[in-house]
């Protein structure tokens, strides 16, 4: 089975299509669409009032505004514009994890996802990006908003090389130096390395007023550490190796990997990011639009605020 | 043991009743090796959240190892306290450490050895005796250090190997080691005896000895323990009982190999000259439940074969098989009849020491010249030197003529007894092995006689078992045969017409009731007074006859009897002197385990020089002028025993037989004996000081201590478990 095949499963995508992808905020784009525009004048959708300033351009006085109240004021647009979408997948090794119970590998499960959304992107004439990387970015589409992108993504996403150690942060600021638009950043990995690097990463994008969004991908085991009998547990990413009972030990793994989980959370309403969390038992089709759901949901309520 | 001498005794000894239950202990070692086993086994998993993984391990390892630990010790210690339950431990308090003092809490364990020749019955490769030796072993290996041991050996007559207890079992156990049957049955009661003056004596001697155990290693031969039927026996045991527990340990194999057994030798004459053929007897008898295959019976005079016959014996047969012989000169033969060695080896020959005279020399002592004419044909109807016997009548007042003890018969014929000094040379004749045969009458003189007789103050010095009193009024008697049970009337009871039972008798010399027990009353009269007597005295014989064997010339009316003139009187001199003949001579014919006797000459130092049938020499040393009586008493082997005198040149030989009653295969079963020959015996070990009642709290102890451990390992489990989640 082809893996476009794989990730193209008609059922799952068909549960998602009703639903649209919006961002939060508004971005540039090269087409009005659906998402908004920060750069205001050139569209024909008005946005908002503004007094007048020596050195305004006269031709945005709103005369009518004038005739009524004798001030002037500036007539601002809102541009409907193209959306990017970049795909940041993790391929380290410590993705590769699968356990008993799931279907897929924590990767498998970060590649359907992001050919997924991609697919949805592209349904609307935005851009999708693709970047994979463990220590370092490894390869790197452009942006494109053609429907051949997504075939470009399947295949390199089957053609990735997969291993070594993850530096989720050091990828993103990596990234940022390399971004000259504004896009979507939409990073799908476990997210399980050190979060200070990751916290730098993610401070760097989103100074840059890049939307970014963190999409966990973890296996259930993961988080619950179901092991019954004392095991030698070996670091996917040359960690070593350490025999443990997990009985005795599940209670500490457990908080440790909470304590994680809720400094990330943390974090990312801090700095407005974006995150959900999939698990790879859970299947796509329930994970991915109650995802999308939630998003849509936020974007509305963004927008009535803003009205 | 230090050097000042105290031995060093713990003061709490602890030892278990069920020791082989401490392996459950092992059961420790599971949880160790399942341990081993899975870490050398564990399954491996890839891991990718390794960082959590090591913080969790690093913040729970302290405690997670001390958790652990701690379960693993309550749960061996509950494996263990389980073994230690079912073991039975036991403690005891000992009161002091000094040996010396008996200040010990063991208990005095007597071993008794059945050494009784049956022990060597065999059962393939293996007897009863190397079964006991086995078992013994392994009993005293079984005892604790606290314990004190003596061993008596059940023998006929018994022996005390170690009659002081002791508590260095290593000597215990090389005396095991050279531990040898004996030729003799056992006896029973003796033993028994023994045993109980051993628990006293040791009990009195080591004061803080607890308690006694009697450990019988024994076939349980019919023959031995079917005594425990007599009263006396059974009450002795009954009393051992109530101070000491037994423990009967039957020592025998499966099956007993078969056994063939000579069971007695004899000579049917009383004197065997040379030239003269006489027919020995020899009684073979089949003692196994099977039948004999065809075996040789050899018979061999001084160890050369004389003749040898095959026989066949159906299961339980007795049979008489006779081989006749003619010894060519005078001496002393050994003749032995044997057959092949089998299943038991100590009843498979006889012996018999045979002295060839060519002459016996009887001394007849008169008061009146000519007065035992009579006697002397009576004696030799043909000649002075008729059947070997060389007769002398000689005046008493005369006696100084001759020596004594170069005659084998004194006879006294209606004498008188002149003065003290013949009468002590002839009490010296008969106590050292010579036969005197006294003919009472009118010439009789009771304060005289009187000297002869056995005393309370001297009873070993007197040869005459009765006092005399007076001569019986004139009557008209009978003789009474006394069913003809003796020796002397018995030839008598096919011949009625030889007028043994109306010899007219007159009158005789009355006496006291008799006062030795080796006397009996051969022949009497009418009204019962005795008319014959046989008496044992020393290591000779006498017989005595109430009525002279006289005639009186000058008045006949006045004669005491008939005897001389009636047809019964020859044949009864015949048997008197054959009758003493038979047993006048120092007993040479005996049974394992009797002594042998003889005297010495009595003229300054002598040495008798004894050699036992193993080759061994033992030694008597005599330092008397007086003819003395030696006896030697370690009598415990079969066979021929050969004494020689420094003095004499001529040597003694004895034949010492088993008796085969003890060859009778039957044997007890242990519940066939009293109740309390199977009584629990005393528990062995360390722990042996304890009654039921304590070792019971203990085990109790234990039993509670497991329950609280297993109680807080299931609530700590809890406890843990509950942490963990």
């Amino acid at each position: 089975m082809k893996l476009s095949a794989k990730y193209f499963d008609p059922e799952t995508l068909a549960k998602i299509q009703p639903l649209s992808l919006r961002s939060k905020y508004l971005l540039e784009g090269y087409i009005a669409g659906l998402h908004r525009s920060p750069q205001r004048g050139q569209s024909i959708e008005f946005a908002e009032h503004r007094e007048y300033s020596p050195g305004d351009d006269v031709r945005q006085i709103d005369w009518k505004v004038f005739a009524r109240t004798d001030k002037y004021y500036l007539k601002q647009y809102e541009d409907e514009t193209n959306l990017i979408v970049i795909f940041v997948v993790d391929t380290s090794e410590s993705m590769t994890f699968r356990s008993a119970k799931s279907p897929l590998s924590k990767l498998e499960y970060a590649q359907l996802i992001a050919l997924s959304l991609a697919y949805l992107v592209l349904d609307q004439h935005d851009a999708v990006s693709l970047v994979t990387y463990s220590s370092k970015i490894d390869r790197w589409l452009d942006p494109s908003n053609q429907a051949q992108r997504w075939q470009d993504m399947v295949s390199t996403l089957e053609t990735a090389p997969v291993g070594g150690s993850t530096d989720t942060g050091h990828v993103l600021g990596d990234l940022a130096g390399r971004l000259s638009r504004r896009c979507l950043v939409i990073v799908l990995s476990d997210f399980l390395d050190e979060l200070d690097q990751l916290v730098l990463g993610c401070r760097h994008l989103r100074h840059q007023r890049h939307d970014l969004c963190l999409l966990q991908v973890l296996d259930q085991a993961e988080q619950t550490f179901p092991y019954p009998s004392p095991s030698k547990f070996i670091g996917l990413e040359g960690q070593g190796d350490l025999i443990v009972d997990p009985v005795s030990i599940r209670s500490d793994y457990i908080a440790e990997f909470e304590h994680h989980q809720t400094t990330l959370q943390a974090f990312c309403n801090q700095s407005e990011i974006d995150r959900q969390v999939f698990v790879t038992t859970n299947p796509i089709s329930v994970s991915l639009p109650f995802f999308l759901a939630r998003r849509q949901k936020a974007y509305h309520q963004r927008g009535r605020n803003h009205a | 043991m230090l050097d000042h001498g105290l031995v060093l005794v713990p003061l709490v000894a602890l030892g278990f009743l069920s020791p082989w239950f401490l392996l459950w202990g092992l059961g420790v070692s599971i949880p160790i090796a399942i341990h081993l086993w899975r870490r050398h086994h564990r399954q491996e998993i890839s891991w990718s959240a390794m960082r959590f993984l090591a913080l969790a391990v690093r913040k729970r390892s302290k405690r997670s190892r001390f958790e652990q630990w701690l379960l693993f010790i309550l749960r061996t210690s509950a494996i263990i306290l389980i073994a230690f339950a079912v073991a039975r431990p036991a403690w005891q308090t000992l009161a002091a450490n000094d040996e010396a003092s008996g200040a010990r809490q063991g208990k005095l364990a007597v071993i008794v050895l059945d050494s009784s020749y049956s022990m060597n019955h065999h059962g393939g490769e293996e007897s009863s005796k190397d079964i006991a030796r086995r078992e013994a072993e392994k009993y005293v290996s079984d005892l604790s250090k606290l314990d004190a041991v003596c061993m008596i050996e059940m023998a006929s007559p018994p022996n005390s190997i170690i009659p002081n207890a002791t508590f260095a079992h290593d000597r215990i156990k090389e005396e095991l080691l050279a531990w040898t049957t004996v030729d003799t049955d056992a006896d029973l009661d003796a033993t028994l005896k023994l045993v109980q003056r051993a628990i006293n004596d040791n009990r009195a001697r080591l004061t803080d000895l607890r308690g006694a155990e009697v450990a019988i290693f024994t076939d349980l031969s019919q023959n031995t323990w079917s005594t425990l039927s007599q009263p006396e026996t059974l009450q002795v045991a009954r009393s051992i009982s109530e101070m000491a527990s037994f423990k009967v340990v039957p020592c025998r194999p499966k099956l007993l190999d078969p056994n063939i057994a000579v069971s007695d030798l004899r000579l049917d004459d009383a004197v065997i000259q040379p030239n003269v053929p006489v027919t020995i007897g020899a009684q073979i008898d089949n003692f196994s439940h099977q039948a004999s295959k065809p075996v040789a019976v050899q018979f061999l005079v001084d160890n050369r074969t004389e003749a040898s016959r095959a026989l066949e014996l159906s299961p339980g047969q007795s049979t008489t098989i006779q081989f006749d012989w003619t010894a060519a000169r005078p001496g002393n033969y050994l003749l032995e009849v044997h057959v092949p060695a089998d299943g038991l080896e100590n009843d498979d020959v006889q012996w018999l020491s045979v002295d060839v005279k060519s002459q016996i020399k009887i001394l007849v002592l008169e008061s009146i010249d000519e007065s035992s004419k009579y006697l002397e044909t009576a004696i030799a109807p043909l000649s002075a030197t008729d059947r070997g016997f060389s007769v002398r009548s000689l005046n008493i007042n005369k006696l100084h003529e001759v020596k004594l003890a170069d005659f084998d018969i004194v006879i006294l014929c209606n004498t008188r007894i002149p003065n003290d000094e013949i009468a002590s040379d002839i009490i010296n004749f008969v106590s050292s092995g010579g036969g005197l045969i006294t003919w009472l009458g009118s010439e009789t003189k009771p304060d005289q006689y009187n000297r002869f007789a056995k005393s309370a103050a001297e009873p070993t010095r007197g040869i005459m078992p009765f006092q005399l009193t007076e001569p019986s009024p004139r009557l008209v008697s009978s003789i009474d045969p006394l069913d003809y049970a003796s020796p002397i009337a018995e030839p008598f009871r096919d011949f009625p017409e030889s007028g043994l039972l109306t010899t007219p008798i007159f009158q005789y010399y009355k006496i006291d009731q008799l006062n030795s027990a080796e006397s009996h009353v051969d022949l009497a009269y009418s009204n019962s007074d005795p008319f014959i007597i046989s008496s044992a005295a020393g290591l000779g014989r006498s017989i005595w006859i109430t009525t002279p064997p006289t005639l009186n010339q000058r008045d006949p009316e006045a004669s005491w009897n008939s005897l001389a003139a009636w047809p019964s009187f020859v044949p009864l001199v015949q048997e008197v002197i054959s009758g003493l003949g038979r047993s006048a001579s120092v007993p040479r014919n005996l049974r394992v385990g009797q002594a042998l006797i003889g005297s010495g000459q009595g003229s300054g130092n002598s040495t008798i020089t004894i050699t036992l049938p193993t080759g061994q020499e033992s030694k008597i040393v005599q330092q008397s002028n007086q003819p003395m009586a030696w006896s030697f008493a370690e009598t415990f082997r079969r066979g021929p025993y050969r004494v020689k005198s420094s003095q004499d040149d001529i040597g003694q030989l004895f034949a010492l037989n088993v008796d085969t009653k003890e060859s009778d295969p039957r044997r007890l079963e242990l519940l066939e004996l009293p109740q309390f020959f199977q009584s629990t015996p005393l528990p062995s070990r360390s722990a042996e000081g304890l009654g039921s009642d304590q070792r019971a709290e203990f085990s109790a102890l234990l039993i509670g201590a497991l329950l609280c451990v297993l109680f807080g390992e299931t609530l700590l489990t809890w406890f843990f478990a509950r942490g963990r989640t």
